[in-house]
This record gives structure tokens, sequence and C-alpha cells, in this order.
């Protein structure tokens, strides 16, 4: 390895007693890592710009958009385990790592996580991600197994409320479709979808690895540079990430609000609030996000007034929950759980938001929730695994954990009156109903 | 009082019974604190599922939830969380909180609470007092507070049935425990609900927390003496009566008649079917570790039978695997299918099951025992873990320690699968799914 030939940067926090280092080449993923000494597990993803959104896009060269079945993306994450001669898992089961993947709305990932062997475990992760192999066997035999996943997830209230509250959020983006597609769209996957949507979007510099692991850096860098030194099995000539369309969302939702009978005990309500004002990204995002974290947790969180007052009216129970999403394209909120009647929870969740815009965000609330959030920072760098997910999520947001660190202090109580204001609009807002069958 | 060593933790007891664990953990940034309070699973299960709830609704420091969910956010987010469960026959009361440790919030431009003691102290004085100083009215607990957490109670229980796995599991294990105690649900049973007043729930409490073998795990990056200090501080309450002493271990043998069925009806998408086997092997005699190698070899990786026919290869389901509940020795599979191929699946299942008893591969063998050791030295770096292990391992009369469990399944050979295969017995058998029964 030529040291030379990576730039490197580090970030360190002398209070936490934790680095993170970030290198790039031209032609190799970013790499990031972060050591944690004393660690016997170590944790290793390699990650991918691409997620179930990304259904419609332009191939480099060619004139017209490709549409992409839905589900294509987790498909591909599934396929791709299956090498010309073995499925991957085979050689993790041999040394005894515990390796898996996932797919959400913008990024796939695959990981494998053990104590003794990582080199090698940590090599062949980054070996069979690079060695697309779809035939038309293997594509029709996990159609089934996919199949029983998507059954699976539409038998989970959770999940189906959650789905249906993006249905009725969003008119014409794709990320109101669910990650996994359905049992019809997954029917017209074939291994050169597979191809298609790998070469589209699998380029190295649209991937990130990330390593936490008790080992010299260089040690990483020099896995990484084998992994990628030479070409991808089968690689174009001249390979060129795919350009994603950047879909026209109406800022209104899509509609007033879906309901669904499921065996369920009791109803289940989730309120949606669509975001209006998007396109940021970097450090300006990571603030937004954190901004609304901020606000969930005031307006809703379990040491709220509403959230105590609701609790003992029996609106709510302990499933009750905050959440917010948000990406340079599309950005929502939820709340809700179980409930015996949604529209009544509806009228005390909008009640709450007039209440607070009238009364202002006190300052000693804001500081409580800030405080929180600073101790909650700490319990990050607990878990590899966790703390490997989230340093990729960060880079795909064009920002680093620090960044999210430096926020929390940035931010004052003006923004959030500010921010409080302009996304719970009333007519941005939608519900998702589940009702008992 | 002095500390002794348990396995991989140090013991001491405090004068009133309760057994304090301690382990320090220099890699983490938080203090986890677990409270484990154990009874007999029998006909006061309700009332004890009930009491925990209404104790964290308020007490003399903190008379409300909402301003014990503050006192908590002022704490740098201290966690808090109590759960129910069940372990064999027994229901578990299981406290969890997680302090920061305030080295690590270095110089923090945010106010910090002026109370005495530092933050693990603090969290102590609260434990302390929601556990022994409940807000009170009359002779019993807060009438309006037991009708709430009744109704939540409730929800919970009829809930349970809303996963539709859980359900089917819940369902074939009571059919397993034909009547007895280790088929009773930890959060008790509806019907019982009614009866229940905020008198007799107070006397409740009274009895099961002087009565209830009382465990509590500390690990974090703190030093024995000041856990010590904080204990005795807070939690050296009076008790009555001696913890009692944990159940006698029991391989019970199998019934000779054949297995017990129940097949319902279900509106889901997917059927799901759960087989429940026994084994009469003692959880820590000679053959315990064989019979978990067992059950990773049957179900419990991705090289494992299961994953590999009836997942992989017949691609008929996406979940399928088994896992050994510890305290009984029984061995439940689980699968998601298409309910046009519950019979297929199932019948497949049987033939792995049945195949286990003509031996298992070196490749099957090797694999479970280097993932399993994987699993264990893991547990190095997992606080929760464990603390499990450990409590777990106490229920059943002995010290968990890493290395000695290491050596046990070290020196497991192929030749006792085949032993542990003829002793499984098929015991039960259920179906939940669309279509008729």
């Amino acid at each position: 390895m030529r040291p030379g030939s990576w730039k490197v940067e580090r970030q360190r926090d002398a209070a936490l007693g934790e680095e993170i280092a970030r290198a790039t080449r031209p032609g190799f993923p970013t790499v990031l890592h972060c050591r944690r000494p004393g660690l016997l597990r170590k944790f290793a993803l390699v990650g991918v710009d691409y997620g179930s959104v990304h259904q419609r896009f332009r191939l480099p060269g060619a004139r017209g958009w490709t549409h992409s079945p839905a589900g294509v993306a987790h498909f591909l994450e599934h396929q791709l385990f299956e090498g010309p001669s073995a499925n991957a898992f085979e050689f993790f089961s041999e040394l005894g790592a515990s390796a898996n993947a996932y797919t959400d709305f913008n990024e796939t990932a695959y990981h494998v996580q053990c104590v003794d062997r990582f080199g090698e475990a940590f090599a062949h992760l980054l070996r069979f991600v690079r060695a697309p192999h779809f035939t038309e066997a293997s594509v029709a035999k996990e159609r089934g197994v996919i199949a029983q996943e998507i059954r699976m997830y539409s038998d989970d209230a959770d999940s189906v409320s959650a789905q249906n509250l993006l249905a009725a959020l969003y008119a014409k983006h794709p990320v109101r479709i669910d990650i996994a597609g359905t049992v019809e769209s997954i029917r017209r996957i074939r291994p050169e979808t597979l191809y298609a949507c790998y070469w589209g979007f699998y380029h190295p510099a649209h991937m990130a690895v990330v390593a936490v692991a008790d080992l010299p850096w260089t040690r990483v860098l020099a896995v990484v540079e084998e992994a990628f030194a030479a070409p991808a099995r089968n690689q174009p000539a001249r390979w060129r990430r795919a350009i994603p369309e950047r879909p026209v969302e109406p800022r209104r939702i899509a509609r007033g609000s879906v309901q669904r009978k499921m065996p369920i005990a009791k109803p289940k309500a989730l309120v949606g609030f669509k975001e209006g004002c998007l396109g940021l990204r970097a450090k300006s995002l990571v603030r937004s996000r954190i901004e609304m974290a901020f606000l969930g947790d005031l307006l809703f969180g379990s040491a709220s007034s509403f959230y105590q007052q609701a609790y003992a009216d029996g609106w709510i129970d302990e499933d009750f929950a905050f959440s917010y999403q948000e990406t340079p394209d599309y950005g929502y909120s939820a709340m809700g759980g179980r409930t015996p009647s949604p529209s009544r929870l509806r009228e005390r969740i909008l009640a709450e938001i007039d209440r607070a815009v009238r009364d202002g965000i006190p300052v000693d609330d804001f500081e409580r929730v800030r405080t929180k959030a600073v101790g909650e920072f700490l319990r990050v760098f607990h878990s590899p695994s966790a703390l490997g997910q989230i340093l990729a999520s960060c880079h795909f947001a064009g920002a680093s954990l620090f960044d999210y660190r430096d926020a929390l202090w940035r931010i004052r109580p003006a923004d959030l009156a500010r921010r409080l204001a302009s996304h719970f609009r009333p007519e941005a807002s939608t519900m998702s109903i589940l009702l008992p069958v | 009082m002095i500390w002794t060593r348990s396995g991989d933790f140090l013991q001491a007891t405090l004068a009133n019974g309760i057994r304090l664990h301690f382990a320090f953990a220099a890699r983490f940034k938080t203090t986890l604190v677990a409270g484990y309070q154990r009874v007999p699973l029998d006909a006061a299960a309700t009332l004890t599922a009930l009491v925990p709830s209404v104790l964290r609704r308020g007490f003399r420091a903190c008379p409300t939830e909402l301003q014990f969910r503050r006192r908590l956010e002022r704490m740098y987010g201290a966690a808090f969380d109590v759960s129910v469960h069940r372990f064999g026959a027994n229901q578990v009361v299981e406290w969890q909180w997680e302090i920061p440790c305030e080295r690590f919030l270095g110089a923090s431009r945010v106010r910090r609470p002026r109370a005495p003691g530092g933050l693990l102290a603090q969290a102590f004085h609260l434990f302390g007092g929601l556990l022994t100083d409940p807000v009170l009215e009359g002779d019993g607990f807060r009438p309006e507070v037991v009708a709430q957490e009744k109704e939540k109670l409730a929800t919970l229980i009829r809930s349970q049935a809303d996963n539709k796995d859980r359900d089917a599991y819940e369902k074939c294990r009571r059919l397993m425990a034909r009547g007895g105690a280790e088929g009773l649900s930890p959060y008790g049973r509806l019907e019982d609900l009614g009866a229940v007043t905020p008198e007799s729930l107070y006397l409740h409490y009274r009895r099961w927390l002087s009565r209830s073998a009382f465990d509590l795990y500390v690990m974090g990056p703190v030093r024995a003496q000041e856990v010590l200090d904080a204990a005795r501080a807070s939690m050296t309450f009076a008790r009555l009566g001696a913890a009692p002493e944990p159940p006698p271990r029991r391989a019970r043998p199998p019934a000779a008649r054949g297995p017990l069925r129940l097949r319902g009806r279900s509106p889901t998408r997917q059927g799901k079917i759960c087989l429940g086997y026994a084994a009469a092997i003692d959880p820590v005699g000679p053959e315990a570790e064989a019979l978990l190698v067992y059950s990773g070899v049957l179900g419990g990786y991705a090289h494992s039978k299961l994953f590999q026919n009836v997942r992989e290869k017949a691609a008929l389901a996406y979940s399928v695997g088994s896992a050994v509940d510890r305290s009984t020795s029984w061995i439940f599979v689980q699968a998601g299918v298409e309910p046009c191929n519950r019979d297929r699946a199932t019948r497949l299942i049987r033939k792995e099951i049945e195949a286990m008893r003509r031996g298992v591969s070196p490749k099957e063998f090797d694999r479970t025992l280097a993932a399993i050791r994987q699993a264990l030295r893991t547990l190095a770096d997992l606080r929760t873990g464990r603390i499990e292990a450990h409590y777990e391992e106490q229920m059943l009369g002995r010290a968990f320690s890493r290395s000695r469990a290491l050596a046990r399944f070290a020196r497991v050979r192929p030749g006792a699968l085949e032993r542990v295969a003829r002793k499984v017995k098929w015991r039960a058998a259920c179906y939940l799914g669309p279509d008729r029964a």
C-alpha cells in the first residue's frame, strides 16, 4: 500500500476519548474507522448509496429513464450473497462470524461481526459485494423467500401503519412504496434487472466502508485496498454511476387519511406531517433532524405534559412514540400508537401543537431536552454494530458523527419556535388508522 | 460486608438479603444497573405485573411520573425502564437504569443539577424511593392510578396476540405446559383485573417487595466501593423474610401420549407454525451444552438445517428457526409460510428433526460450535448479555463465567448430539393462519 495515496482526516473528542478517521482516494470507497481500544468484538460494514427510492434512474450514455420494479434494491441485497460457487454465508459460517444485510429507503448495507479471524471475514465481506452473480434459477428461488418476507411484514401492524402513512403523505415519491416491493412487483425482477441496478449504483465512489475494530488504521486500509484495487467481477470498461431521478413531489399531502382493518386488539393511529422545506444536505440536514428530534421530545416525549396527560386520560399508552425522517428529497414526522379513538388522538395532537405555537418554547424545557441529548450521545459508542451503522448513515447524509455532537450545542429555542410553525401545518397533516377486525 | 467471586461478577449481600453483583467495565461511558425481582409464577401473577407500573407513577421524591421523567432528563438523559418476564415457572420484574458517567461529559456547557452526590448515587436514591416510598391514598395506592394501570395492563394482555409469531408461540407453550405454571403469561390474566383494588394491590406490593428474590447488577466504569456505598444508602430497606431459594431444577420426561395440536384461524397473509419439543435434559447437567449445540445445528444459524433446507432450498419461508427455552429444556421451532405450504413445511421440518437422530455432519457441528464460541467471547463487550447470562444461570443454580462456559462447550462431541436427538420428543403443535382449520 502507498500511504500517500489516501487522504486521511481525523476527528477527535477528547472528553469522550474517541477518534474517528476518514480516508478517501479516487476510485475507492470512503473508509471510516473507529478503533475502540480493548473491545473484543469487531464490526465491518460496506454501505451503498442506493435504496428502495432509487427506482427511476438514467444509465450513463442512455437517453431515457430506466424504471425498475419496486423492491429491486432489496432483492439485489438478497441476491448478492449468492456467489458463482457458494453462498457467501458459507465462509462466514466457517469463521463463526455473524453476517447480515439491510436495505432501507436510501441505502443498502452488508455487515459482519466477530471476535476472531476478523481480517478474513472483513476481506470476504468486500469480496462478495464486488462479485455479482445472478441467474434465472437463483432469482426464481429467492422470489419465493422474499414473497414470504413481504407477507410477514404485511401482518405486522407497526410496519403496515408506517407504510400506510407514507402512502397518505406522498403522491409521487417512491418512499410511499414498501422497501421490499410487492409480491406482484418482484415477479418482474430478472437477472438483467439486477445487473443493471448493480452496475448503476454499486460504484466505489458511492460506497462507504466502515470498521469499528481494535485494529491499526493501516490494516483496515490494506484490506480495502486489496479488495478494490482490482476491477469488480465483469466490471464494465467505462463504469460511471447511474443518476437517480429527483422526483417532483407536490407540497400538499396525497390523502387525508388511510384506514385498514387488521387482527389487532386495539386501534392504532399514526399522525404524520409532511415537511415542506427540503433540499438540505450535510451539516444543515443534521441540524434540521436534531431540531425536529428536540421538538418531538419537548411536545410528545414521555417527559412532556401532553404525554403524561394523554396517558392518564387513556388516549395513549407506552406504545406511543414520535419519529422524524428527512433527506434532501422528503421529510416527515410521525407520532402515534395504540389508542381507543384515532380521531380524538389527532385532535389532541393538533391542540398541543397550537398551544406550543401560542406559548412558545420555555428555555428551561429546551435546556432539559438538550441535556438529555448530550447524555444520550455517550451511548452511541457502546455497540460496534450500532456505531458502524450510524457512521455509514452520517456519511451518506454528507456529515460526520461529530457534526451531530456539535449541532446539539448550536441549536437555540428560537430555531425550534420557527420550526414548530413551519413544519406542523394542519394542511400538511394526514393519518394512518388501523382498526380491529 | 465483603465481596466474593460469583462467576464473572463480584457479589455481596446487603443486610436485607438483596444480592449485589458488580463488574467493572472500563469501555463503557455509562453505568448499567439492572434489578431483578423474582417470584413463582402463580395465581398472583396479575397483581405482580401491575405493581411496577403503579410504582413508576409516583413516589415521595417525584410524586408524579412527569416529575420523575423530567428529573431523569436533567440527569443527562439517565434511562429508566421496567418490564415483566417469565423464566420457566418464575415471574421476573426487571428494572433497568443507564446512568451517564460524568467524566465523559467534558466541560459541559449545560447547567449541572445541584442535587448531592454523583449521578449514580442520585439514580440509586431514586430507585430506592420508587421501590419503597410510593404515593398513597388512605390504605392503598391512588385509585385513579390503579384504575389507569389496570386498563393499560388489560390492553397489553390483549395485544399480545397482535404479533402472530408470538401468539403461536404462547399457544404452543401452553400446550407444552399441560396446565403447569410454565404456560402462564407473565402479565397475568384479564379475568383477575376486576377484583384488584388499590388496597389489595398495596398489600400484595408489600409482600412482594419483602419476599421476592432480589438481585441487583451494576456494570460500568465505576469503582466497587462507590456502588456499595450507593446501594447501602438507598437499597437497604426493611424486608421481612429470607429470599426464596431458586426452584429445583427438573427435567420432566415428555408425556407418553402424542403431541397436542391447536389450529387457529387468523385473518393474516401468512401462516404461522410453532412446533414444541421436549427433551428430558437437566439445563445445567452434563448434556445441557449438547442440547444448545443441537438446536444451533437444527435451526439457530444461517448454516443450520432449517435455514438451508426450508428457506434456501425449498424457499418455503423467510423466517424459520429453532430456539431452546433453557429453563425447561424445551425446543420451539417456528416458521412463517404461505398457508397452502403449511403441511409441506411441517413435513420438511419434522424430516430435518428426524435426520438429527442419525447424526450431524462435521461441517454442521464445527460451524455451530464456532458460532457459539464467538457469541460467548462477544459477551465480554455486551453488558446486558453478560448480566442476563449470569442471572439466568443463577436461577438455574450456578454461577456463570465465560471461561467455564467455553470449556463446557469445548467438551461437546458430535456423538452427544445423537444422544440428545433421541431424547427430543414432539409434544405440541400450533398453527395460526387464514385458512380453515
